[in-house]
């Protein structure tokens, strides 16, 4: 039922044992080669390195890779071919001391990148409205599922391009890279950092890699172009999902998207960045041309 | 008639069986009934569920009642246009999804006694999470409410045990069952202009928030609980990182000025949110005046 190898890719080499059945032949190679592993194993390695900085929580026990699982795939088709998309893995660390292990099973997709879209009538100073997607949403079951837009990061996303992408798609709105005001680096700006950790916001750190970059886009439009985004259909797209647009005032915010977690998030970031002052300082570097 | 399968090594029926499976299974036939809904968008070319794999599953506990189950299922449509005939382009919905059942997370406002707002910390937690590659993942508590309305979970247990408090079902408000009861949205002209099609109804989502809602169940609600602490304790958790070991996990408690949790928690969702929650309730006057 698994057969095991040796991964070599560590500071020491690890058994890695892998379930039959799975649509690729598992190799460390095609392992590596799948964008979420490579940069979720790369973490774990830098992060546990740093146990032998002096002062480390872990410093005189450090945590050791002791074992790795690849459990399942789930394979996207893409342009390039069949590549995997999502993979079920473990990882059992030891140390010498209680707790002893740590063994963590790990559902590993990557990151997604998402925005949020604000647009204000040019006719009022006060006005300010949201864009939302509408679609099914399997794991929460439902068919009309409202968030801020957003899309999974492939391995050759650049972050801004991908979110620019995603806006475009799903509004035909023209944005151009200088305009996106990454709110997530803004809140980390001056953090301690002491771990190798994603610039984005981790969804479920318990169980999932997933983080994401939120971005921010606040643009004064006429008032009858925001009109015409109401409720316009797109869809095929090569995912096969069908997303609605709806448009929300920027007050109902935390109302509409409360099942959302990461609509809540960035109305928290949005508005704690704003009540600092930093959203305003960087609206103003956007308009004078000046580009951060 | 949905084929439900296995992959070799995982039980089928105990997966059957499986709470967090037969809710999320439940909730997901009546999102799809609704379809029948003349007015529901998807009326015309409705997805239907052909298909569930269990790819894989791992079990713990008693009975084997926590774990996850790695699902893949398969929901389309026919393709149909509005007219009820075939374009031969059905819509297919994604469907892996990462069955682990809810959760709660809660903000934890701690005051020395004697002290007020301005002295106000918030409680977190700082653990390995292998998923993001952390050892030490700064978050707002998170774990279970239990069959007693009290917070558990081994968040709780390290909480108890650094600090004496435990979080008992009258110290909890509920912020996410306030937010879903707070008032509907005024009718907005904007809205109106939306209205090309009627909202499913959302009902059987629950007064939760979704973390991961493409491909992952779980749903959390977020709790608020006010706590004051003895001088001497309140200074001598402020700052120090403390912790035993147990379990699996080396969870370690921290307080933080209110003020700067924001920036602490800012890469956990969880713990925004709960933020955006909190700040939200009390602008409203919807949480108890301390």
């Amino acid at each position: 039922m698994t057969r095991t190898i040796q991964f070599e890719s560590w500071t020491h080499p690890v058994p890695l044992t892998i379930s039959d059945n799975l649509p690729i032949e598992v190799t460390e190679k095609a392992l590596l080669d799948f964008t979420a592993f490579k940069n979720w194993i790369s973490a774990l390695r830098t992060n546990l390195e740093r146990q032998a900085t002096p002062g480390h929580t872990f410093e005189f026990d450090p945590w050791v890779l002791a074992e790795l699982k690849v459990h399942s795939i789930h394979m996207f088709q893409t342009k390039d071919g069949p590549r995997p998309g999502f993979m079920t893995v473990e990882a059992i660390l030891h140390r010498n001391e209680e707790p002893k292990v740590l063994d963590r099973v790990v559902f590993l997709r990557g990151g997604s990148v998402a925005v949020l879209m604000i647009l204000r009538p040019k006719d009022s100073r006060n006005e300010r409205y949201v864009i939302l997607t509408d679609q099914p949403r399997i794991g929460a079951c439902s068919t009309n599922f409202l968030e801020i837009p957003a899309g999974m990061l492939d391995d050759s996303d650049e972050i801004k391009g991908k979110a620019i992408q995603e806006i475009e798609e799903e509004t035909n709105l023209t944005v151009r890279k200088e305009e996106l005001i990454d709110l997530t680096a803004l809140a980390l700006e001056g953090e301690r950092q002491d771990e190798d950790l994603q610039n984005g916001i981790y969804m479920s750190p318990a169980n999932l890699d997933e983080f994401i970059p939120l971005f921010l886009w606040e643009k004064d439009l006429d008032r009858k172009e925001i009109e015409a985004l109401k409720g316009r259909l797109t869809g095929e797209r090569t995912s096969d999902e069908t997303i609605t647009l709806r448009i929300i005032a920027y007050e109902e915010l935390w109302k509409i998207g409360a099942r959302d977690a990461k609509t809540l998030a960035s109305w928290a970031l949005y508005e704690g960045l704003n009540g600092a002052g930093k959203i305003e300082e960087k609206l103003h570097e956007i308009r004078i041309g000046r580009f951060g | 008639m949905v084929t439900v399968t296995a992959a070799s090594g995982v039980d089928k029926s105990h997966v059957q069986k499986w709470g967090p499976y037969t809710r999320w299974l439940a909730n997901l036939n009546a999102a799809l009934k609704l379809q029948d809904d003349k007015s529901h968008k998807f009326h015309d070319d409705p997805y239907v569920l052909e298909t569930i794999d269990f790819k894989a599953a791992t079990f713990w506990g008693d009975n084997n009642q926590s774990g996850f189950v790695y699902v893949a299922a398969t929901i389309k449509s026919k393709g149909l246009d509005k007219d009820g005939k075939p374009t031969g382009k059905p819509k297919v919905l994604p469907g892996s999804v990462f069955l682990r059942g809810d959760s709660v997370v809660i903000m934890i406002v701690v005051r020395p006694q004697g002290g007020s707002e301005k002295d106000d910390h918030v409680l977190m937690t700082a653990q390995p999470r292998v998923p993001a590659g952390s050892l030490a993942f700064a978050e707002f508590p998170a774990g279970m409410v239990d069959g007693k309305s009290t917070f558990a979970g081994t968040a709780a247990d390290e909480i108890k045990q650094e600090t004496g408090l435990e979080i008992i079902g009258s110290d909890l408000e509920k912020m996410s069952e306030i937010a879903f009861r707070a008032k509907k949205p005024a009718a907005h002209a904007w809205q109106a202009l939306n209205a090309t099609s009627t909202p499913a109804s959302d009902e059987n989502l629950g007064n939760a928030f979704y973390l991961s809602p493409g491909g992952c169940d779980e749903s959390m609600q977020a709790f608020y609980a006010f706590k004051t602490l003895p001088k001497d304790k309140f200074a001598q958790l402020n700052g120090k990182e403390t912790g035993v070991a147990r379990e699996n996990e080396r969870i370690t408690v921290k307080l933080v000025p209110l003020a700067d949790a924001f920036f602490e928690c800012g890469r956990d969702a969880k713990s925004l949110t709960a933020l955006a929650l909190y700040q939200n309730l009390k602008a409203k006057g919807l949480l108890k005046k301390r």
